[in-house]
């Protein structure tokens, strides 16, 4: 038997994303346990963040997607992870984002963000999509709304709290804002 | 990235061992859920299972080792899992194993530790693992005691106190 990973790169103006690796945890296990995390389930140990990592590897081997590694191409640092999600009793497929502290506010996110919508629409063929943000984040969503989204509802999810979920553009809608960005 | 782990089905008298996969997750999530898991960080919900299960795979994954589930050969029945751990904040390398209520006392265990232990020191080459135990857990104890370990240091995971035994060095021949 064996464990198949397939993992596709994808790359935009300024980022590779790319499969997830051991290497990763270092900066994880910091960011996890500062206060910086507490919209994302932590603060937590790093015994913790190494197992959400384990887990972000075996959810691409169950569901063949999950999150990336967001890379700076121009320096090969690591700047946090964007990707799809759907734990065992999730809401419904996410678009998810969290980016390390000192990547925030240089659009990264946004552009990583597009390109994993992209990838649900385009490659896995998904009909719609999510993102729950806790109540209190206020820059990602102002990223929900830059991508379109729309606040559906706001529901208390055990172990992070009020969060809210936002409704992503359709796969027709957010083509057209694709097109529109690149012309 | 694309690759393909291979993970070789191991084989004793009585037993396949085989990688963890998602039709496993029933049988796990109801072991888990019970009194049986009480000494190895359980009960978890079925949420925190399915974790479980992930990340056993991406285990596999990022160590090259990993947990292997058993299955019984004559029933086809998954019977427990056993293999290595070795996550953050473990120490080294740990032999560790759960066996399913239905399958206590036929030396199930034992059987799968021996095969485990040949494999992980010819092809990983850990020899001398270690297992965690807590202290209350007799059968535990017992089946280290059976497979040569001895007691060595007490020690903790994520603040919990557990009992350290080592194995001792397996010679590879």
């Amino acid at each position: 038997m064996s464990v198949a990973l397939n993992i596709p790169q994808l790359e935009t103006e300024r980022l590779i994303l790319r499969a997830p690796r051991a290497a990763d945890f270092e900066p994880e296990s910091v960011f996890y346990a500062s206060d910086e995390a507490r919209f994302l389930g932590g603060p937590q140990e790093a015994s913790a963040t190494w197992r959400t990592l384990a887990v972000m590897i075996g959810h691409w081997v169950l569901r063949g997607y999950g999150f990336w590694a967001v890379e700076d191409k121009a320096s090969g640092a690591y700047l946090g992870r964007v990707g799809l999600w759907n734990p065992m009793g999730w809401r419904e497929e996410e678009i998810s984002w969290a980016l390390m502290p000192y990547a925030q506010g240089r659009g990264f996110a946004t552009e990583a963000a597009f390109a994993v919508r992209r990838h649900a629409y385009e490659v896995l063929g998904w009909q719609t999509a999510i993102s729950q943000i806790s109540v209190e984040n206020e820059p990602s969503k102002a990223l929900a709304r830059r991508m379109g989204a729309q606040l559906e509802t706001t529901y208390d999810v055990p172990d992070f709290g009020m969060m809210e979920v936002w409704r992503h553009l359709s796969p027709a809608a957010a083509r057209k804002q694709d097109a529109e960005a690149a012309a | 990235m694309s690759f393909d782990l291979p993970i070789p089905t191991l084989e004793t008298e009585r037993l396949i061992l085989r990688q963890p996969q998602e039709r496993d997750l029933e049988g796990l999530i109801a072991f888990w859920g019970s009194e049986r898991a009480q000494f190895i960080g359980g009960p978890l919900s079925r949420l925190d299972t399915w974790r479980k299960l992930t990340s056993m795979i991406g285990q596999w994954v990022i160590k090259g080792y990993g947990f292997y589930m058993l299955e019984e050969k004559s029933s086809g029945a998954v019977v427990g899992g056993l293999g290595i751990v070795d996550a953050e904040g473990w120490s080294e390398p740990e032999l560790g194993w759960n066996l399913y209520e239905a399958a206590e006392g036929k030396g199930y265990a034992f059987e799968a530790a021996r095969k485990v232990r040949e494999h992980a020191a010819a092809t990983w080459g850990i020899t001398a693992p270690i297992s965690h135990i807590d202290a209350g857990n007799t059968r535990s104890i017992a089946l280290a005691e059976r497979l040569g370990a001895t007691f060595e240091r007490d020690g903790d995971i994520s603040g919990h106190p557990v009992r350290i035994y080592r194995h001792a060095e397996w010679e590879v021949s």
